[in-house]
C-alpha cells in the first residue's frame, strides 16, 4: 500500500527522428564546403547538400518530460514538456450520436512543449563546430527541416 | 553535501569568515568554456563533455565506464574557493574526487574526497587556491554509471553575518505536487508524485551598505538569469545544499540607520529531499 502511495508519476513525449547515417564531406557524400553549402548539412534531408547519397537512418529518440526532478535517472530527457491532452477513440454505432461522424472520432493528442535554449546534443552532428552556439529548439528545429 | 579539510575550519574561523557563515557559489569560471577545453576518459552518446558547462540540470556528463575523469582548462589561472557539483553520484554510488593544477601535469587535492551519500548538489570549499585545470574524477562499485550535469568553479560569496532566524532550511522546506485519487465514498486510492524539490528562504539584516554594494549586488545581478549553489551554514549542516534560482527579483531596504540593509530572498531548486 505505502508504495502504491508513493509513485513516482512521470510522463513522457518522443520523437522518433530519421537522419542521413554519412558524415558532412566522407564518402560517399559528395558535399564540401564553399563548394556546395556554406555550412555544414544537419543531416536532414532538407538541408542535405548531395541528396543522391543521402542514407537514411534512426536518429536517437528525442525524450521530453515535465520538468521535475529525478529526471537524470532516465537518462537525456529533454524537459520542456508542458500538456499532453488526449482525447480518446469514439465508436459511434449505428450513428446514434448526432455530434459524431458515423465513422466515429479518431483519438488525438494534443501536446504543448515550451520553447527555450537548447545546446542541439542529439539533434545536430556538428553542434560543437558551429559559430552560432545555442538557439531555441523551435528555431533550431526549423533551420534543421 | 558540503565538503571540506578539517583545517578549513580553522583557517576560516580566524579570517573572520567562520563556516558558520552561508557560502554562496554564484562566480563560474567554467560558465561558456568551449567543449575543447575539455578532457575526458570517455563520454557516451547521451553525455557529451560540454553539457556540465552549462547551467541546466538535465544535461550531464556520461562516462562510458569507471573511473571516469574530466579535466577542465579554465582557460587562464585562476583563484578559486569553491567547486559545486550536480550530479546523480547517490544514485550511482560513486565517490567524487576533485583535484587541481597549474601546469596540467602535477595535480594537488582540492578540498576532500566526497563519499557516495546521495544526489544532492556538492559544494567542494577549500583555501583560495590558483588553478588552471581542474579534474573530477568519479569512481565506485556500483553498475550504474554517474551523471554529472553541473560544474561551477570559481570564489563563493561568504555572507558576513551568520543566520540566526528567517530561515527555511532548503532540506527540511520541501515542495511536492501530486496527484491524488478518492474514490467516489471517500476511500484513499492512490496518491504520486508529479514534481518535487525544495524552497530555502533567506533574510539577512544588519548589512553594510558598502559592502552590499560591492560584494552581494553582482551576486543579485547573476540570480536575475542563472542558478547558483548555497550551503547556508556549511560547518553545522554540511547535507543542506541547494542549487537553484530565486523566485523574484531580490531587492534590499535600507534600514535607516547607520547604513546598514536587510534583504530577504528564495531560492527554489534542488536539494537533499
Amino acid at each position: 500500500m505505502s508504495d502504491e502511495l508513493h509513485t513516482h508519476t512521470i510522463q513522457f513525449f518522443e520523437i522518433y527522428p530519421k537522419r542521413c547515417a554519412l558524415s558532412y564531406g566522407e564518402a560517399p557524400c559528395q558535399a564540401a564546403l564553399g563548394v556546395t553549402g556554406t555550412h555544414k548539412c544537419y543531416n536532414t534531408d532538407g538541408t542535405c547538400q548531395d541528396l543522391p547519397n543521402y542514407t537514411e537512418e534512426d536518429a536517437p529518440t528525442l525524450r521530453f518530460a515535465r520538468p521535475q526532478s529525478g529526471l537524470l535517472r532516465y537518462g537525456y530527457v529533454i524537459p520542456l514538456l508542458e500538456v499532453v491532452g488526449v482525447t480518446p477513440a469514439e465508436v459511434n454505432l449505428a450513428g446514434v450520436n448526432g455530434d459524431v461522424s458515423g465513422l466515429g472520432r479518431r483519438e488525438r493528442i494534443n501536446v504543448r512543449l515550451k520553447d527555450d535554449k537548447h545546446s542541439d546534443h542529439l539533434v545536430d552532428k556538428y553542434r560543437l563546430e558551429r559559430a552560432t552556439g545555442d538557439a531555441s529548439l523551435v528555431h533550431s528545429g526549423t533551420a534543421q527541416a | 553535501m558540503v565538503v571540506f579539510p578539517s583545517g578549513l575550519v580553522l583557517t576560516e574561523a580566524a579570517a573572520g569568515t567562520p563556516l558558520t557563515h552561508a557560502r554562496i557559489g554564484y562566480q563560474n569560471y567554467a560558465d561558456g568554456l568551449p567543449a575543447s577545453n575539455v578532457v575526458v576518459s570517455g563520454e557516451t552518446s547521451e553525455g557529451p563533455r560540454d553539457a556540465p558547462l552549462r547551467p541546466d540540470t538535465y544535461e550531464f556528463w556520461e562516462p562510458p565506464g569507471l573511473p571516469g575523469t574530466y579535466v577542465l582548462d579554465l582557460g587562464t589561472s585562476r583563484d578559486i574557493n569553491y567547486v559545486g557539483l550536480v550530479g546523480d553520484y547517490g544514485t550511482a554510488q560513486v565517490s567524487a574526487k576533485l583535484e587541481y593544477s597549474t601546469d596540467n601535469e602535477n595535480f594537488d587535492d582540492f578540498s576532500v574526497e566526497a563519499p557516495p551519500a546521495d544526489d544532492t548538489p556538492l559544494m567542494f570549499l577549500d583555501n583560495l587556491t590558483t588553478a588552471r585545470w581542474l579534474r573530477l574524477t568519479v569512481d565506485g562499485v556500483g553498475s550504474a554509471l554517474p551523471k554529472t550535469a553541473v560544474l561551477y568553479a570559481g570564489q563563493a560569496l561568504v555572507m558576513p553575518r551568520p543566520i540566526y532566524g528567517g530561515h527555511a532550511p532548503g532540506p527540511l522546506s520541501r515542495v511536492t505536487e501530486t496527484y491524488r485519487a478518492r474514490s467516489r465514498g471517500g476511500q484513499l486510492i492512490g496518491r504520486s508524485f508529479r514534481s518535487h524539490g525544495v524552497v530555502v528562504s533567506f533574510d539577512y539584516a544588519n548589512l553594510k551598505a558598502a559592502w552590499y554594494r560591492q560584494y552581494f549586488d553582482p551576486f543579485v545581478k547573476h540570480a536575475r538569469g542563472r542558478p547558483f549553489f548555497v550551503a547556508w551554514r556549511p560547518e553545522t549542516f554540511p547535507r543542506e545544499v541547494v542549487y537553484g534560482e530565486t523566485t523574484r527579483d531580490v531587492q534590499p531596504r535600507n534600514q535607516g540607520k547607520r547604513d546598514l540593509m536587510s534583504v530577504g530572498f528564495e531560492v527554489s531548486g534542488i536539494g537533499h529531499e
